[in-house]
């Protein structure tokens, strides 16, 4: 029956497979941890028998903190060394992890020797590693590294699995923030693109319009004359103020009127509900200006930090500020509104700035400030 | 607003040899009605309009132009004014650049050299054109003075519709609405003596500062529509 030999050879390949992936190495941290804590228990546990068995009632307290603190100390300086030295705990050669397997093995039982007499082991509870024939070492020995594999194999096994996780959530959330930034760069584009055209073609027709109309009432009767030339100052205010504004919100002209204009004109645009207050070191300008994706990521942040500030602070007074600090340059915002308080939720202003601040490489936090009002502030590094 | 003078100019010294111009501007409807009125002038040379940056850099008649109008938008995939006006005087340093733009400049763009800033003007558009002005920004630019245009269009944070009366806020809906006095005054059961009161106060109200020229009833009917939007301004109401 070949059909059979290859299922068997399937199946017998697969639990192969199983097996050396379960006994495979894996990171040492959980034989380091092991040991340690089998050490904190037989410790523990040899307090309290000792105890017991001195007809004690109570182990003495300071022992028993020792026990329990210095074990502890061990293993959270083992942990730190390894995180510093070993980074991401990477499984060592099959050779250097059962060398290692072994090795712990008979450190616990070199411990478990020395420390347990046959009077307290024979009152013992913690048998699962109690050498029962002390005369069998070699059995007691075998019976640590067999506890000692199927503890690091399970505990690894479920560390990949775990593992596996977190490294789909994590490129689940990269996938977020990638799509979270092109659908910024996206908006942006569209913004530029409706601003080009209401420059472009509204804005320059309406100039011709009025241009056409004010020759008119050069050349027409008094009476007419006036009225059109108070229908060209309408039409002027129209292209000249209402549609600019419409234009500036939408997408300022950066290389034309610059990171401060652009600035001012925000500020400027909340009149009296919001007095803006833009003070910018001119080499952080100069050097946000270079970059044209830089001067629209501060523009954005500054917005949505604003608009934060008037609709949910309930702010009269903000202040902007951009500096550069030791190697950093530094954003902030500092209102004089309500804070952040913790039933603030993030929302579409904040998923906007994240992704701002994540296209220009910058960290922002948002926090209340020690006078009470919302602080939105972004770093970026510039290296000088 | 003109300050400042880098060299004598020729204007000055009584010789009136016209200025000669480079225009550019990409919208063709604006370029050939602004063609058209600096033609008309004695006092331009018009050597070069066009649409194209790349066109006024290649122009051979750039090195004896005495001043360049130019759009600061110049459309998609174009250098802008800023940087045509830069390019010009890399290749002509005496030229005179002067920025037409839809946006108020009352500072130079910081992108313009300090050691270029002379002789390089800024000028709003408007459809208030006055050519005579333009024409002498020209030769003043050209000359090597400098000329900035104010921020021209504010817009005050008052509400004068709030000002008015209810009743004169009906009477100027009406007025809006393109009726005359006495069908306004039927219906708001007033006399026409009256009605003429309300608005005469409506007017002053709506148009404090008359500017010469324009027509005080078609001026206050657009200040109302301007302000009133949003607001009920229901004859009836």
């Amino acid at each position: 029956m070949p059909e059979h030999s290859a299922l068997r050879l399937r199946a017998g390949r697969a639990i192969g497979q199983f097996v050396l992936a379960f006994f495979r190495p894996w990171p040492l941290q959980p034989i380091v941890a092991i040991p340690m804590v089998l050490f904190l228990g037989m410790w523990s546990a040899t307090v309290v028998l000792t105890a017991a068995a001195a007809g004690q009632p109570t182990p003495p307290v300071s022992r028993t903190l020792v026990s329990v603190v210095l074990p502890a100390g061990i293993i959270a300086i083992t942990f730190a060394i390894a995180q510093r030295y070993v980074g991401d705990y990477r499984a060592p050669s099959w050779p250097v992890y059962y060398a290692i397997l072994v090795a712990t093995s008979a450190l616990v039982v070199a411990v478990r020797f020395s420390m347990l007499s046959d009077s307290v082991d024979s009152l013992s509870d913690v048998r699962l590693f109690t050498i029962s024939d002390v005369s069998s070492p070699a059995f007691g020995f075998l019976r640590v590294i067999f506890s000692l594999l199927m503890f690091t194999a399970l505990l690894g096994w479920f560390t990949r699995r775990l593992s596996a996780e977190v490294q789909r959530a994590e490129a689940a959330l990269e996938a977020v923030r990638a799509q979270q930034q092109r659908l910024v760069e996206a908006d942006e584009a569209t913004r530029r693109q409706v601003a080009a055209d209401l420059h472009d073609r509204i804005q320059s027709s309406l100039l011709i319009v009025g241009m056409q109309v004010q020759q008119i009432a050069q050349q027409a009767e008094a009476d007419t004359s006036g009225r059109l030339k108070s229908i060209t100052d309408e039409l002027e205010f129209i292209r000249g103020k209402r549609l600019h504004d419409v234009i500036d919100g939408l997408s300022p002209d950066y290389p034309v009127v610059g990171l401060t204009g652009a600035l001012s004109n925000l500020g400027a645009r909340y009149g009296k509900s919001l007095e803006v207050d833009i003070d910018l070191d001119p080499r952080a300008v100069a050097l946000v200006e270079a970059d044209l994706v830089w001067t629209e990521a501060v523009y954005r942040i500054v917005e949505q930090a604003l608009m934060n500030s008037v609709a949910h602070g309930r702010a009269a007074y903000a202040q902007v500020k951009l500096r550069p600090k030791s190697r950093t340059l530094v954003l902030s915002i500092d209102d004089d509104g309500s804070g952040i308080t913790g039933s603030t939720i993030p929302g579409l202003g904040t998923a906007i700035t994240d992704a701002w601040a994540g296209r220009t490489h910058g960290e922002w936090t948002r926090a209340t400030s020690d006078d009470g009002g919302a602080s939105v502030r972004v770093e970026w590094r510039t290296g000088t | 607003m003109t300050q400042g003078c880098w060299r004598q100019s020729a204007w000055h010294s009584g010789y009136v040899r016209p200025s000669r111009v480079i225009y550019v501007e990409n919208d063709p409807a604006l370029r050939g009605l602004m063609t058209g009125l600096l033609s008309a002038r004695s006092e331009i040379e018009l050597v070069l309009a066009t649409g194209s940056a790349d066109v006024a850099l290649d122009f051979a008649g750039v090195d004896s132009a005495d001043v360049a109008l130019l759009d600061v938008a110049l459309g998609p995939g174009s250098m802008d004014g800023i940087a045509l006006g830069c390019a010009l005087r890399e290749r002509n340093p005496e030229i005179g650049i002067v920025l037409h733009s839809q946006h108020p400049l009352p500072n130079l763009p910081s992108r313009v050299p300090a050691a270029l800033d002379w002789g390089w003007s800024t000028l709003h558009k408007n459809a208030h054109l006055d050519v005579g002005r333009l024409v002498q920004v020209l030769r003043d630019t050209a000359a090597g003075y400098v000329h900035r245009d104010a921020v021209d269009v504010e817009e005050s944070a008052d509400d004068p519709v709030a000002r008015l009366s209810t009743r004169q806020r009906q009477a100027m809906a009406l007025v809006a609405a393109g009726w005359d006095n006495r069908a306004i005054a039927d219906k708001l059961d007033i006399s026409t003596d009256a009605l003429r009161q309300d608005l005469s106060r409506a007017y002053r109200i709506l148009v404090p500062d008359l500017p010469e020229g324009r027509d005080l009833r078609t001026t206050a009917v657009l200040v109302f529509f301007r302000h009133a939007r949003g607001v009920n301004v229901d004859p009836d109401a």
